[in-house]
Formats: structure tokens, C-alpha cells, sequence
């Protein structure tokens, strides 16, 4: 019942009077019916029998053929033919309304009675009548964290035992239209106790709540940081989000927390081993995905080549990733979207947190700096590896030495009721010292600040200027041959947002955007003592990226949605040096015909690109739906990378001259289902992902330091597709999902008459992400509210290899070896189980310490799984594992 | 920049590294036929005249093999001539002592402005040629230049890895002006022969001196593109601290080889291949280019490459009286007092010397100096 009333406002309704109808007498057909219109019927039997029935016009029912005989039960041949289109017939009142659920029973309805006994038990919202007690008022408030008094952001309330909801804005607030009644309201936010309040709409009114964090209640870890039934009810295909409680739940390496690597244990989301920086989703390189803090473009997802992530988990709010292009206000990467959010600082009261682990430690700092107005969060880890290095048996690596550290601030400020500003800063950085004598250290530093502006309730603009900046330098001070190498990329980014609600219907983003890249391609300096070498400097490159988007969000009904959206991109290739190849032969040093220098700022090329995004949902039944999208997404820069494990020395590349963007097309089809209360959910998404202009490189291409590096790439098609299944048990004391990923990625390069420039006969070949079964069970088992298990465990197809497969005397060399055709074999396959045990403190909610122990083994039964094979000049085969053995570790989180 | 192997190792520095060999079933790969050979515009007769062993222009012919095997199987009946377009036909035959086909006509040199191709016939009737290939004339070696100097290395000292300098000779080849505007493709292949002494045997005895020559010393391949000349090109390093090559005379015999695209091409990514392993750092490994096509089946995978090359040499010997400083070396021959000696090979008859590929007590008609 509750959910139907605000179905009737969308009726239209058909001007008939009802006359002092108390009772219903049966309605019977009044002649026998054939193939007839439903609608036809309907007016006869609304004539014959001073009846009304109400439905909307627009739900083409009179497209129903209904067969009847003379006599029989009218209103239960009309039910059972809505009922085989998923509608059905209700009476209300003496009113007979069709509506487009099945299974809603009359007597429902009957809770709208006025003289509830229990009314005092509800929250009364609005005062006096409302003009029509049939049409929707609106509901405003606000949600905030109890104890800090912070807004919290993305805060779901939702009307149970409906599909209906609205999250909360930027500031905390939310809107929502509800015709007078009774509903109970859940309200919920990642990390909070969620709070059920029943509310008695009388008319237009206000409602703010405080939720309670957490750590300090009843009920610990949730799993999600969505309402449980959020998989079904979710708008956009492929959005997943993992909320940092879940996060840290799971086993890790060291005790060391990646929200980033987390993700591989969702379906569709992988990487190529462990210990390797960057991940793969749907297929793509790690290069396709964008990742961002806060909004900032960042370029290095890990610390120390992969082994530890790069954000501390005392930062983030959750982790959200959109698998394909996402909406239309993200865009320059065609695999997927990766939302790194950082929290506020408490508002109220100071807070310290931390964790000390084998190979690093952390401490946040959170408080107000203006009581309820300003709030800041700093925090900062720092790594001490050395003492592993230490133990190692090569001479080159108990020499060397290695460390990194990064520090994150976040300051929040509320001018007012309707402006908001944030900073945020990010630094990053890694060294790692070979040998004593060649030093690496990457950098990464991100600066973001935003205002955010409501002109009204239904209109926000959020302003963006972000700088990001990756650095990888090499540097060698031997006397002799000491140099300092470089390379990175820099970005300045201005990005205005505004989101404008039209009723209930639409919620319209649309935005513009401009991002400046400029790209260091390789700088080769060397020292004065270095006489043997000569400075190498690969031109530079430039670029500006800019775009302009539209996004609606149409609940077409409330079962029926529809997100869809155009971003139009633009992207300008400034300056730099290119070179133009004969067309007669391959691309090589020796083919350029012609050089051409394009001063600063001087465009060189302009590439232009329209992509549309559509996400279809619909809404079965409350616990079930079905998805499908498109999403055509342009990718401007590449990374360029010719091994299978990126590493801290690949750099990006600016499309150019010789060098077109990316352009994928993804199409899903997905359905979902929730039952037993949201208890389990099921889920099964197809997808199939095309990609223009996919970057490889020919054979023996050298990238480094290359100055002709256009001659030796090639560009292809990509193709990827595959079916991802998720089962997930969402509350009790076990909880956890298993998911299972059926996928193939292909690569194919036959656009070039010249066989140098063609891979693998140009037939379709495995990228090195081509996993076909990849699958994940992660399990947490709360023994009592402070001790609890998880347990993860992962397996996946070997990725795939080239091998030598015969060899062969030339010259004076006994041994040349015949390679197979690139990535035709694979490694062994990847399994690997890992235990967590976490021992929280005390229950007590006024504790001065409120911390947990993490016991956990990462490869429990020891498996050696391959990181790399390798082969000597002789042919034989070795593999390679880092972490051959189980690999215990301890590590210690507190908040003071 | 080694960028392979600093990742690699890099990536390595984790507590529970192992490593485990591993096979793949890689059976069903059809054996390839492989064309080892080259002509230049050297003849064998203008060889005689060289300081260094003559040889003829061969064709070796084998199949590939299972990637451990050492020594592979030859084709010893086929018909193997050189074609070329002027309409000429060279013979080649079957040479049971070197096992691989040798032109017949002693004084053939390649030509400027011909091109060749080498036409085989296997005894199956399968026909194979190779593609076009001709002169690409470049200046000829006729001098190098050294530098002495020190590197930094690191060597294994009662267990423990120490970085020692280490003094030695640069050696580089000074390339001319290149005012052609055409690319010049050099591959230069060096061969060390060196005296040596066995300390036990008195003087006069005729097995106290031979001179060693060691085809695998420098196997790193040593390609280099051209565009403008000027400058010197690094062609080795010869360390002389406690290198007993360099004790009493050295000689290194460098080739240089003028190369065409196609054919620098596969010597640049047999270099690229030598250097690589196959690990998650390394760019993906790859079959060579061949330039061999089988006549009525161009989709058969065929190995090798047959190229004409233009050829120029230079010997250069180096004396220890030529080094800026006194080399002092220790007569591993010479037993220590108290302790069991077994007096390592070549110390009692210089032909056991196990350090070279070709050792012999007759001096070649071309070496200097004693």
C-alpha cells in the first residue's frame, strides 16, 4: 500500500464521478470477449456496472488482449491477464486501479487508515492539510554524524518495503517527494548504525538525523557501504563500491592495507600477479583505468612496484569503481573509473589513529580548526623494508635499500549553509637503491581544491582545480658513469559541475572541464664525469584535454530508469617534434620522410570525440531487476609499456601525430536479485567491450629513451567480453560473496601492409590480462563482537606467455631460440588462500584506546604461484615466485 | 640503462623468493629449416691475404631443434647455388669437414649494384630462396682507437660481492663523415687470439707457447645505425688486470660488416633477444625475421637469414709493453709450498689450455712480434 500512492500521482486519471459505492458487488463479463483490448473491455464494464478503473495511459495496456466468457468473474480475467505482464488490479476504496507491480493484495491498502492506534509512534512531518492529499509533498533534511555534527555525504534513506530512495547531497542533504502517509524511513551510511524511523507525512516538513558512528556501536562491520538491496535498485550498470570497513576486513600481505588491490576480489576486476602495481578490469590494461583522489587524477597506484598500496586506509571513506565508462562526467580512460573518496576530519572533537605493522606504520591527526566549520585530516605513513633487504642472500640486494612515504591533508570548510570549500594534498614518494649505486625514486603529488556552491536545493555547483604530478627519476652518482635520468607527467585541471533536479524524474548533471597535460617522455642527463654517454632529451609533448558533458538521471517510473548521457571531448596535441613515415615501407628511423616541429602552445593535432552513455534499469520486483548499458568512452594519453607487470619507469604518451586515441564501446546485460530480506543477493552481468587503436609494440621495440618510439608501435583492435557472477550473503555472522569472472581479452593488429607491424599473423591473440576463469570467495566470520575471521581466496587461468618452443645454430651461436606466437602459452594457474584474524578492544564506548590486533597469513597452504617465467639463452624454463611460502604477519590499529 | 635486470632484481626482494624450473609442452612444433650464410665482396683468394684464417663463403643447413638440444641435425643433400641478377649461378657443395655447403669458386666476391639470393633445393624437392639482398658499401675499418681507462665492477671476494676498479682498454672504432644521407648499418664481430705460455715446460719446447683463439669472447652483438659519422663507436672493453689474455700478447680480429636494413634488423633483434629473459620486466619475446621464403609455400616458418654483406677487417694487437703501467700476474702453474698441487690444464702442454676454442703451437703466418 505504502508504495502505491505514490504511483497514483503519476496516473492519469479518467473523469468519472464514483457514486456512494460502499460495497463491491461481483462484476461479471457482460458478453463473451475474443482477443479484445483490454481497455475496451474496461469502458464496457465501467459502463454496465458504474464502475472506475484507473491506470496510466501511457503503460499501453490496451495493447492486453483479454478472452472471456459471458458471466464469468471480470475482475479475475482482468487480473490474470495483467498479472502475465507483470501488473495487476487492486481495489481501493471502491476504486479499481491497475497498477504496474504484481502480488499487491487490496487489504494492504487499507493501512492508510487514518485512525491508526500506534500514531503517536510516528514522527509527525509537515503540519496542516496538504492542497491534494494524493499528490507527493516534499520531505527536506539533513543527515549528519552524531558526534562531530560533520554532513555526511551519499547517506541512503530509504522508504522500506519500496524501491524508492534518494541519497544525500555534497552537504548532507536530501530531498525527497512522498504523498501523505505513513512510511518507515531507513537511513543508512557506510561505517554508521543504520537508523529505521517511522514517519507520518502530513505535509511539506523537515526531517534531520544523526547517525552514530559505528566502531563505538552494537552492530560492526557491514559489507557494503549501500542499502543492502543497493545491487538491485543501483542505476548505473558496473558501479561497484567498497566501503572501507570492508576493506580492511580482508587478509592482506604484511598487514598492509590496498584499498586499490581490494577490487581484485570483485568479479571482472584482476591483475596480472602479486606484487605488481596496477589492476585489470574487464580486460583492459591498467593504463585504461583512471584513478583518481578526490577528483585528482592519480598516475601510480602503489608504492614499491606493487607490493603496498598507495593510499592510507585512515583516509578513505570507500572505494568506488565504475567497470566501463561510468557517466558522462567522467571521461579518458576506457576501462574503467576508479573513485578513491576521502572523509572529512572530525568537525567537533580531536582524534589520533593509527596502525604499526612489519613494514610500515601510520598515524592520522583529525579535528576542527573552527568548531562545526572547519576541520582538517592529516595523515602520513612511513615504510622501513631494509631490514628484509637485509636477509637477502644476493649481494646486489643486501646492498641496496628501499623505502617510501606519503602524507595526505584534507581541509574542510563550511562558509555557510550553502558553500562549502575543501583542500586536499597528496605527496607520495618511493626510492629504491640498487646496489648502493643507482637510486629510483617516483613521485606523485596532488593538490585539489573545490568549492561547492547551492543556489538552491534542487541546483548545486561543485568547482574543481586540481594539479597532479608523477615523477620517475633514476639517478647514478658512480664517477664514472653516473647520469640522472627523468620522465613523468603533470596535469592542471578546472572542472565546474552542476547538478540540477527537475521533480522527482530527473536529476540532470552537466559540467565542463579542461585538463592540461604535459608530458615528459624521457630525459637522459649525464653527469660531468660521465664522458662516455651523451644527453638524450625525447621532446616534450603537451596537450589539452577538454569537455563537455550532460547526464540525466530519468526514473522513467519507479521501476524503470533510465541514466543517460553525452560527453563531448576535445583534444589538442600541442607542440612538440613528430615525424612523418613513408607510406611505402614499414615505420622505422630510416622511413621518416619528413620531421615536424610544432612550437609551444602551437596545436599539432586536434582530435574530437562524441560519447554517449546509457544505463537502462528495471525494476522486476522490488528484489530483482535488470540492467543493460552502453558506454563509448575515448582515451587521449597512453601508457606506455611493453612488459606485463607495469613499473614505476613507464611513462605516459600524449596522442599525436603517429599516435591515435583509444575508443571503446562496452555493452552489459545484467540481472540482479535480492531475497530472504536482502539477506543473499545474485547477480550475473555480461559484457562485451570493443577497442579502437589499442597500443602494442612491435618486435624488440625499445621504449626507453626511444626518439623514434612512433616507428615501433603498433595499433590495433581490442575485444573483451565475459560474464561475471556474484553471490553475496549480506548480514549474520557469516558474510562475504563469492564471485566468479568467465572472461576473454584479445588483441588484433592486421591494419599494416608491412608484416613488421603486424602481431601474430593479425589474427585475434590473448592480451596479457586474458584470465577466462578468474574467481574470488571472501568470507568473514564474527565469532563474538570482538574476534572475527576472514578468509579470501582466489584463483585464476595462468596469464598468458610466450615461450620458446624450438632453437636453432646460426654463426657461431649454438643456441637462437624460436619463440611461439606472442602470448600463445601460460603460466601455471594462480590459487592462493589468506586468514585474517582481528581482536578488537573492549567494548566500552567511553575508551581512552579503541583498537584491534590483525593476525593474518597471506598464501596459507604455501602455494608458489608464478610471478614471471623465464627463460635462459638455452631454453630452459624457471619460474618465479615472491612469495613462495605463507607469509604470517601482525599488525596493530588504534584511535585514540 | 639495464632497466631489465634492476626490475627484475628489484622486484625480487621479498623473503620467500623462489624459483622452480618449469616445463611447457610445447611438442607438435614442426622442425623449421634453418639457412645459416653470407656472402660480401671479399673473396676467399683477397682473404689469403689477411691477417686472420680465410674462409669461403658458406650455406649451412640444419633444422630447428627442442630448445635444449646443443647441436643440431644438418641437411647435407641438398642443392645450394647463388643466384643473381645478372642472370649468374655460383655452385655451392657439401663440405664433410666443416658440414655446411661451400661456394666453389674460390675467387667470387659480390658485386655493387648486383643482387643475390641463394636458391635451395632440399632432396624432398621443397625449393627455398632467400630474399634480394646487395652491397650496401661503407667505409672500411682501417684504424681503431683506444683509451686506457678504469671501470667499477663488482667481483666475488671470499664469498662476498666487492666493487673493485678494474684498469683495461677501451677499444672504438672512429666512423668517418657520413655525408650521404643515407643510413649505414654496421655490425662488427671481434676475435681475440692470444699467447699462451705453459710455465712448467722450458723455453724451446714446442708445446710452451700457443696461441689460443676464442670464437665466444665476444658474443654480445655489436650493431650501430649511422646517419652522420664523427665519432668513435665502442666496439669492446678488454679488462688487463688479472686477464692472463693480455699477459704476454693479445690480438683482437675485428670484421666490420655494412648491412642492409633487412639484415641489420636481425642481428639488432638477435641482439635484443640475447639480452632478454622473459620475465614480467621484459618486453615480450619474439622470433627472429628470416628473409628465407619457401618458393611454393610462403606461409611455411623458415629460421635464418642469408645476407650480403660488405666486408672490411682490422688486427690489432696489443703488447704489455704498450700499457701505461706494469701488469703483475700471479703463475697459477706455480705450486704453493705445503699444499697439495694438481697444476691446473695448459700448465704442462700449452694444447690442454681450456680457455679458448682453438688452441694451436703453430704461429700463424700473420702474427707479429716473437
Amino acid at each position: 500500500m505504502r508504495k502505491l500512492l505514490p504511483l497514483l500521482s503519476y496516473f492519469f486519471i479518467q473523469t468519472t464521478i464514483i457514486f456512494g459505492q460502499t460495497g463491491i458487488e461481483k462484476i461479471v463479463f457482460d458478453q463473451d470477449y475474443s482477443v479484445t483490448p483490454l481497455t475496451v473491455v474496461l469502458q464496457n464494464l465501467e459502463n454496465q456496472n458504474g464502475v472506475q478503473f484507473f491506470y496510466k495511459n501511457d503503460w499501453g495496456i490496451e495493447a492486453f488482449l483479454l478472452n472471456g466468457e459471458k458471466g464469468q468473474d471480470a475482475l479475475i480475467g482482468i487480473n490474470v491477464l495483467l498479472e502475465t505482464y507483470g501488473y495487476s488490479l487492486i481495489e481501493y476504496k471502491g476504486l479499481f486501479v491497475i497498477v504496474n507491480q504484481e502480488g499487491l493484495e487490496s487489504y494492504q491498502y487499507e493501512f492508510w487508515d487514518e485512525n491508526d492506534i500506534n500514531l503517536d509512534q510516528y514522527k509527525i512531518i509537515g503540519s496542516g492539510k496538504p492542497e491534494n492529499s494524493n499528490l507527493p509533498v516534499l520531505i527536506k533534511g539533513k543527515i549528519i554524524d552524531a558526534a562531530e555534527g560533520e554532513p555526511l555525504i551519499g547517506a541512503s534513506i530509504q522508504i522500506l518495503d519500496s524501491s524508492e530512495g534518494v541519497v544525500t547531497d555534497i552537504d548532507g542533504n536530501f530531498e525527497i517527494p512522498l504523498v501523505p502517509g505513513k512510511y518507515k524511513l531507513l537511513v543508512q551510511y557506510a561505517g554508521y548504525e543504520a537508523q529505521s524511523i517511522p514517519v507520518q507525512v502530513i505535509n511539506e516538513g523537515k526531517l534531520d538525523v544523526e547517525l552514530f558512528n559505528q566502531t563505538l556501536k552494537l552492530e560492526e562491520v557491514t559489507i557494503s557501504a549501500r542499502s543492502q538491496e543497493i545491487s538491485v535498485s543501483e542505476k548505473i550498470a558496473g558501479r561497484e563500491i567498497l566501503d572501507i570497513a570492508v576493506i580492511k576486513s580482508l587478509p592482506t600481505f604484511m598487514g598492509e592495507v590496498d584499498p586499490v588491490k581490494s577490487l581484485i576480489s570483485l568479479p571482472g576486476v584482476s591483475s596480472v600477479g602479486e606484487g605488481t602495481a596496477g589492476f585489470n578490469v574487464r580486460g583492459g590494461d591498467p593504463g585504461q583505468n583512471l584513478l583518481m583522489m578526490d577528483e585528482a587524477i592519480i598516475y601510480n597506484s602503489s608504492h614499491l612496484f606493487g607490493f603496498f598500496g598507495a593510499f592510507s586506509p585512515d583516509m578513505i571513506r570507500d572505494v568506488e569503481l565504475y567497470k566501463g565508462g561510468g557517466p558522462a562526467n567522467y571521461g579518458g580512460r576506457v576501462s574503467s573509473v576508479l573513485n578513491v573518496n576521502l572523509r572529512n576530519g572530525n568537525a567537533k572533537d580531536y582524534e589520533v589513529a593509527g596502525g604499526i605493522g612489519l613494514i610500515s606504520s601510520r598515524l592520522s591527526v583529525e579535528g576542527p580548526l573552527k568548531k562545526d566549520k572547519t576541520s582538517f585530516i592529516l595523515s602520513g605513513r612511513t615504510s622501513y623494508p631494509n631490514w628484509m633487504l637485509k636477509q637477502m642472500k644476493d649481494p646486489d640486494l643486501y646492498q641496496s635499500a628501499a623505502g617510501f612515504y606519503d602524507v595526505n591533508l584534507k581541509v574542510n570548510h563550511t562558509i555557510d549553509e550553502n558553500n562549502v570549500l575543501t583542500f586536499s594534498g597528496y605527496l607520495s614518494d618511493d626510492n629504491f637503491e640498487f646496489a648502493s649505486d643507482t637510486a629510483y625514486v617516483w613521485k606523485t603529488k596532488a593538490a585539489i581544491a573545490k568549492w561547492s556552491h547551492r543556489f538552491n536545493s534542487n541546483f548545486l555547483m561543485q568547482t574543481n582545480f586540481v594539479v597532479s604530478d608523477y615523477k620517475s627519476n633514476i639517478e647514478n652518482n658512480q664517477e664514472n658513469f653516473g647520469f640522472d635520468y627523468t620522465s613523468g607527467i603533470k596535469n592542471y585541471q578546472g572542472k565546474i559541475d552542476f547538478s540540477y533536479s527537475i521533480g522527482a524524474a530527473h536529476k540532470l548533471d552537466f559540467g565542463i572541464s579542461s585538463l592540461h597535460y604535459s608530458f615528459d617522455n624521457g630525459t637522459f642527463q649525464p653527469n660531468i664525469e660521465n664522458t662516455n654517454s651523451e644527453a638524450i632529451f625525447i621532446p616534450q609533448e603537451s596537450a589539452l584535454e577538454s569537455a563537455v558533458y550532460f547526464n540525466d538521471e530519468f526514473s522513467i517510473s519507479p521501476k524503470v530508469s533510465l541514466v543517460y548521457g553525452l560527453r563531448v571531448s576535445n583534444y589538442l596535441t600541442l607542440g612538440g617534434t613528430y615525424y612523418e613515415f613513408d607510406t611505402d615501407s614499414p615505420k622505422s628511423p630510416s622511413s621518416i620522410v619528413d620531421t615536424l616541429t610544432y612550437q609551444n602552445g602551437e596545436v599539432a593535432k586536434t582530435n574530437f570525440g562524441l560519447e554517449p552513455r546509457v544505463s537502462f534499469r528495471w525494476l522486476i520486483t522490488p528484489s530483482s531487476s535488470f540492467k543493460a548499458s552502453y558506454y563509448r568512452t575515448n582515451q587521449y594519453i597512453h601508457l606506455i609499456s611493453n612488459t606485463a607487470a607495469i613499473s614505476p619507469v613507464n611513462y605516459w604518451k600524449s596522442s599525436g601525430y603517429n599516435l591515435d586515441p583509444s575508443i571503446s564501446d562496452q555493452y552489459t546485460l545484467g540481472v540482479f536479485k535480492n531475497w530472504n530480506d536482502n539477506l543473499f543477493e545474485i547477480s550475473v552481468e555480461g559484457y562485451y567491450k570493443w577497442i579502437q587503436n589499442v597500443v602494442d609494440y612491435k618486435n624488440a621495440a625499445t621504449i626507453l629513451l626511444n626518439e623514434t618510439l612512433d616507428a615501433d608501435l603498433v595499433q590495433g583492435k581490442g575485444k573483451a567480453y565475459g560474464v561475471e557472477f556474484l553471490l553475496r550473503k549480506n548480514r549474520g555472522k557469516l558474510t562475504g560473496w563469492l564471485g566468479y569472472t568467465y572472461s576473454r581479452s584479445l588483441r588484433q593488429f592486421n591494419e599494416s601492409p608491412f608484416d613488421e607491424e603486424i602481431i601474430n599473423d593479425g589474427v585475434f591473440f590473448p592480451s596479457n590480462y586474458d584470465k577466462p576463469h578468474d574467481m574470488s570467495v571472501v568470507i568473514n566470520y564474527k565469532f563474538s563482537r570482538r574476534f572475527s575471521m576472514n578468509m579470501n581466496f582466489a584463483y585464476s587461468t595462468g596469464r598468458p606467455i610466450t615461450v620458446p618452443v624450438s632453437k636453432f645454430q646460426y654463426e657461431d651461436f649454438l643456441s637462437i631460440l624460436n619463440f611461439s606466437d606472442r602470448n600463445q602459452y601460460r603460466v601455471p594457474d594462480y590459487h592462493r588462500m589468506d586468514l585474517a584474524f582481528t581482536l578488537k578492544s573492549g567494548l566500552r564506548k567511553e575508551k581512552k584506546v579503541d583498537g584491534e590486533w590483525v593476525f593474518s597469513v597471506y598464501n596459507i597452504y604455501g602455494r608458489r604461484n608464478p610471478f614471471s617465467v623465464y627463460f635462459t639463452q638455452r631454453g630452459n624454463a624457471f619460474q618465479l615466485s615472491v612469495l613462495g611460502s605463507a607469509f604470517p604477519s601482525i599488525s596493530y590499529n588504534f584511535k585514540l | 640503462m639495464n632497466m631489465r635486470r634492476i626490475f627484475a632484481i628489484a622486484s625480487l626482494f621479498l623473503l620467500t623468493t623462489c624459483i622452480d624450473p618449469i616445463k611447457f609442452d610445447v611438442e607438435g612444433e614442426a622442425t623449421r629449416l634453418v639457412v645459416d650464410g653470407f656472402i660480401s665482396n671479399v673473396s676467399y683468394t683477397e682473404q689469403c691475404l689477411n691477417p686472420a684464417p680465410p674462409m669461403r663463403f658458406y650455406v649451412a643447413l640444419r633444422w630447428t631443434s627442442d630448445v635444449t638440444n646443443v647441436l643440431d641435425e644438418v641437411i647435407p643433400d641438398a642443392d645450394v647455388s647463388l643466384l643473381t641478377s645478372d642472370g649468374e649461378s655460383f655452385e655451392y657443395s657439401w663440405s664433410v669437414d666443416e658440414q655446411r655447403y661451400l661456394i666453389d669458386d674460390v675467387d667470387f666476391a659480390a658485386k655493387e649494384n648486383v643482387e643475390y639470393r641463394i636458391h635451395i633445393e632440399l632432396a624432398s624437392g621443397e625449393v627455398y630462396e632467400s630474399i634480394n639482398d646487395h652491397l650496401y658499401p661503407a667505409p672500411a675499418i682501417s684504424e681503431i682507437d683506444i683509451v686506457h681507462k678504469s671501470i667499477l665492477k663488482s667481483i666475488d671476494v671470499n664469498g662476498q660481492a666487492q666493487i673493485v676498479e678494474r684498469r683495461g682498454v677501451q677499444i672504438s672504432v672512429p666512423l668517418g663523415d657520413n655525408n650521404t644521407g643515407e643510413t649505414l648499418r654496421y655490425r662488427w664481430k671481434v676475435i681475440p687470439t692470444w699467447v699462451f705460455e705453459s710455465s712448467l715446460l722450458p723455453l724451446g719446447n714446442p708445446n710452451k707457447r700457443c696461441y689460443a683463439t676464442n670464437i665466444y669472447d665476444y658474443q654480445q652483438i655489436n650493431v650501430w645505425e649511422d646517419n652522420s659519422g664523427g665519432y668513435n663507436h665502442d666496439l669492446f672493453f678488454l679488462e688487463t688486470d688479472d686477464n692472463e689474455q693480455v699477459q704476454h700478447e693479445y690480438s683482437a680480429y675485428i670484421t666490420q660488416y655494412s648491412l642492409s636494413e633487412q639484415a641489420y634488423q636481425f642481428w639488432d633483434q638477435l641482439a635484443t633477444q640475447q639480452q632478454s629473459g622473459g620475465g614480467i620486466f621484459d618486453p615480450p619475446p619474439f622470433t627472429l625475421v628470416t628473409n628465407i621464403r619457401n618458393v611454393n609455400d610462403g606461409e611455411e616458418k623458415v629460421s635464418g637469414f642469408f645476407f650480403v654483406a660488405h666486408e672490411s677487417s682490422y688486427r690489432w694487437f696489443l703488447y704489455p709493453q704498450d700499457l701505461p703501467y706494469t701488469l703483475v700476474f700471479q703463475d697459477m702453474c706455480e705450486p704453493i709450498p705445503g699444499v697439495p698441487f694438481i697444476p691446473p690444464a695448459g700448465c704442462s702442454n700449452c694444447l690442454d689450455y681450456r680457455g679458448a676454442s682453438d688452441v694451436t703451437n703453430q704461429k700463424p703466418t700473420w702474427w707479429q712480434g716473437f
